[in-house]
């Protein structure tokens, strides 16, 4: 049986994978570095200590308040993350974590001030807590609850809205990601397991004392995340462990301590760069079992739900003296035109016309100097990109702007995040309602891979797909929030002329079978001759010619400004790029 | 010129080629067609020394090697898949990055100043940030940008991608002048197929990794499997 110094090493061990956990939810997840996390522990631990001090509620009781307290402090320290990021949020994190320590001091009648506060007893059903292998086993069971939370939440529609943000923020918001709440979301869930991690350490050592939640500490903690493995729920438990194990196994050899300690800190981060938990993808994976067969019935049966045969047909888009200027350049100067319900509708113009502004304007990233632009009965201008996303607006990217580091199934799904209703304490049950939604996101992101004939894809990288398949994968999300509205910004680049046919037909089907209209920027002549009905020519942000494809495409400005003067002397009719 | 023997990339467990094969002659076009994934932008990544790849590269007989700054200074010089500008330097910072491997300021002033003459345009905007211009710009540049490194054989990777009809002519007119009045060797890899063929004297098609096919433009044109895969030419048309 382990005991006396070995077992207080492993209730450190726990205490610290909390902490790192939820760093790790932060800092893995939603890629935001918070210097301030030894501030979040002071007030979960003296919180904790005070409440069943000063109030003398029973320990789980202090618990639940040391959580409640340090979210809610995480909340307010989340208001920065809102405007700031990066280099930026980590100092405004670290100054608050300074404060907090200040206030320590300088409130002795609460935290004891330099004389520290002996935190009291505790007992659990009859159990006395000071013993340590029952503190051990509380411990441990409360970690154990709260990893099997985060587990479920990163698994989720939340965690990957989180991983989402962290890669793009604008393909996060056009997928109807609240990215500012998000934000703040992540460092209340954060601050929560930190304010745990709180409790259990005031139980841990006895006696608090402000010295002890300094940078140092906070450094530390950064150190195990990173140690163990960004963005892996395992890797809190090993990078936990690597901090509390490397000072204890040279403990009689002060200065060789801390070397040994440095040098591993950078072999492990020379050698595994996705830390501890790296190693143990080289494990051999049980497969829980083969991947299932295609199953065509499942599929059609998820892409019926997905169209809208059966619903009113969706709603006219119509721009009125759309205009904005950046810099003094008039970038769109009164632009109008309209998309009739269900039309496809191309929209032309040479580089630098202002196309892709277009799109900027009407998905809420760039706030218009002037005019309207009305979905049915909706203003969409002066709305932000997340709320546009739920008002069935749903757009892809010239660039197919993916979230790299999820794979092409996961990058689906996020395209449903407006869909899925579970909050945060719900996706971390598995709540009926979180699985339920779940299932039939991924029900749908199935069907839509098979339509897209990607469904060998699916498990692969975002990162690892030549540009034309990410062109797909970005059209397959703008397609799973069921949008009413698509805008296609150069789907076709980087296809060659056989696949642009396919994609063609792919269009075809999504508009007629979701029942969407399509706004579609494309270079490709022939593609937007074959699906549109309606062209609008723009140049210096200006229409210069509304009509059908073949109208427009005798239009001697047009033909000037961006086919080039004489068409007959293009290479056969390809005129893409 | 160069010549390329038995190159296989591996990313991870995917072979991305396999046993490729190719050469390319002094003042030639040679282009590289194939479907997505095909494997296309990882002949050009290996040549360049970017992707980790088995097989051997040569350029004149003499093992290329592997280190990117060497290959540049051997006159192997690639212009990337999207342009890759410098966004936030100037455009002629970004001219003058291409010449980075290079030494005499003389000579280097003198291709400048020859570049902007070529792209007018450019030359216009030399002191703007390279992000300010528009797709077609920003393309002049980065072939002007890889021209400052006195290649002797230029690779463009998709130079096509994302402009105007009236741009990727001037993009192809300008690749062919290169070659013509320079004598510049180019391995061009293109979606736009009809347009690689129509530029290029020789071309390779690249299925699953492995060269399927070889052989001059007008071959490649005429042939079957190359009409209806690439061309988007069914059997009614042809």
């Amino acid at each position: 049986m382990i005991g006396g110094y070995n077992l207080f090493l492993l209730k450190g061990v726990v205490v610290y994978a909390l902490v790192a956990l939820g760093l790790n939810v932060l800092l893995g997840y939603s890629g935001q570095v918070s210097l301030g996390h030894a501030g979040l522990l002071a007030v979960g631990a003296y919180v904790s200590a005070i409440a069943a001090d000063r109030l003398g509620v029973p320990i789980v009781v202090a618990l639940v308040l040391a959580a409640v307290a340090t979210a809610l402090v995480g909340a307010l320290l989340a208001w920065p993350a809102t405007r700031l990021s990066g280099h930026y949020l980590a100092i405004a994190t670290l100054g608050f974590a300074i404060i907090i320590q200040k206030a320590l001091y300088e409130l002795p009648g609460l935290t004891g001030g330099r004389n520290g506060l002996a935190v009291p007893e505790a007992s659990l059903l009859g159990l006395d807590l000071q013993v340590a292998a029952f503190q051990y086993w509380f411990a441990l069971a409360i970690a154990l609850l709260a990893f099997g939370f985060v587990l479920a939440l990163v698994r989720s529609h939340v965690g990957r809205g989180w991983v989402a943000l962290k890669d793009s923020v604008p393909a996060a918001a056009a997928c109807g990601i609240d990215v500012p709440r998000y934000r703040v979301k992540a460092f209340v869930v954060s601050a929560a397991l930190t304010g745990v991690a709180g409790s259990l350490f005031s139980l841990h050592v006895g006696f608090l004392s402000a010295d002890s939640f300094n940078l140092e500490l906070s450094i530390a903690f950064l150190i195990a995340v990173v140690v163990g493995g960004m963005g892996s729920v395992l890797g809190a438990v090993l990078g936990a462990a690597f901090l509390i194990a490397m000072p204890a196994l040279l403990v009689d050899e002060a200065e060789l301590q801390e070397i040994v300690y440095g040098v591993a800190i950078v072999l492990v981060v020379l050698a595994l760069p996705r830390g501890l938990a790296q190693l143990a993808e080289a494990l051999p994976r049980r497969r829980s079992a083969p991947t299932p067969p295609p199953q065509p019935d499942a599929d059609a049966d998820a892409w019926t739900e997905l169209t809208r045969a059966n619903e009113p047909p969706p709603p006219a888009l119509v721009v009125e003296d759309m205009r904005i200027a950046f810099d003094g350049v008039q970038a769109l100067d009164g632009l109008s035109f309209s998309v009739e319900p269900g039309q496809a509708v191309g929209l032309m113009g040479p580089n630098g016309a202002g196309k892709t502004t277009v799109f900027n304007v009407l998905c809420g990233y760039y706030r218009a100097d002037g005019g309207t632009a009305r979905l049915g009965e909706q203003e969409l201008l002066g709305r932000a990109p997340h709320e546009l996303a739920r008002a069935g607006l749903a757009r892809s990217f010239q660039q197919a702007l993916l979230f790299q580091d999820l794979s092409v199934r996961d990058n689906l799904l996020v395209g449903a995040h407006s869909r899925f209703e579970a909050g945060v304490v719900g996706a971390g049950v598995r709540s009926r309602r979180s699985r339920a939604e779940e299932r039939g996101a991924a029900a749908r992101a199935d069907a839509v891979l098979a339509v897209l004939e990607l469904g060998d894809r699916a498990d692969v990288r975002a990162r690892e797909l030549p540009f034309g398949q990410r062109k797909l994968v970005d059209l397959g999300r703008a397609v799973m929030g069921r949008p009413r509205l698509l805008l296609l910004d150069e789907p076709a680049a980087g296809l060659n002329s056989a696949e642009t046919a396919r994609l063609g037909g792919l269009i075809e089907r999504i508009r007629s079978e979701l029942g969407c209209s399509v706004l579609l920027i494309e270079h490709d002549t022939e593609l937007v001759m074959g699906l549109c009905s309606k062209v609008v020519a723009i140049d210096f942000g200006e229409t210069i010619a509304t009509g059908t494809p073949a109208e427009v495409r005798r239009n001697p400005k047009v033909v000037e400004a961006y086919l080039g003067t004489q068409p007959e002397e293009m290479v056969g009719t390809d005129a893409r790029g | 010129m160069l010549a390329v023997e038995g190159l296989s990339c591996r990313y991870g467990a995917i072979e991305a080629t396999h046993d490729v094969e190719l050469t390319v002659a002094e003042g030639e076009i040679v282009t590289l067609i194939g479907a997505n994934g095909a494997g296309k932008t990882s002949v050009l990544g290996a040549i360049s020394g970017l992707v980790s790849h088995t097989g051997t590269i040569t350029l004149d007989g003499e093992p290329l090697g592997r280190s990117p700054a060497r290959i540049v200074r051997a006159g192997v010089v690639q212009v990337p898949e999207g342009r890759e500008v410098f966004g936030q330097l100037s455009v002629e910072e970004n001219l003058r990055m291409g010449a980075y491997a290079r030494r005499g300021r003389k000579a280097i002033a003198c291709d400048l100043a020859e570049q902007l003459e070529r792209f007018p345009v450019l030359g216009e905007r030399r002191r703007l940030p390279a992000a300010s211009l528009s797709g077609g710009q920003q393309q002049m540049l980065a072939i002007a940008r890889a021209m400052l490194a006195r290649p002797r054989l230029l690779m463009l990777d998709e130079p096509s991608l994302g402009l105007a009809p009236v741009l990727v002519r001037e993009i192809m007119a300008t690749i062919r002048r290169l070659n013509e009045d320079e004598g510049l060797t180019v391995l061009l890899v293109e979606q736009s197929v009809a347009l690689a063929l129509a530029v290029a004297g020789r071309g390779y098609v690249l299925e699953r990794g492995r060269v399927a096919l070889a052989g001059t433009a007008v071959e490649l044109s005429a042939s079957p499997q190359v009409r209806s895969a690439y061309l988007g030419l069914g059997e009614q048309a042809a």
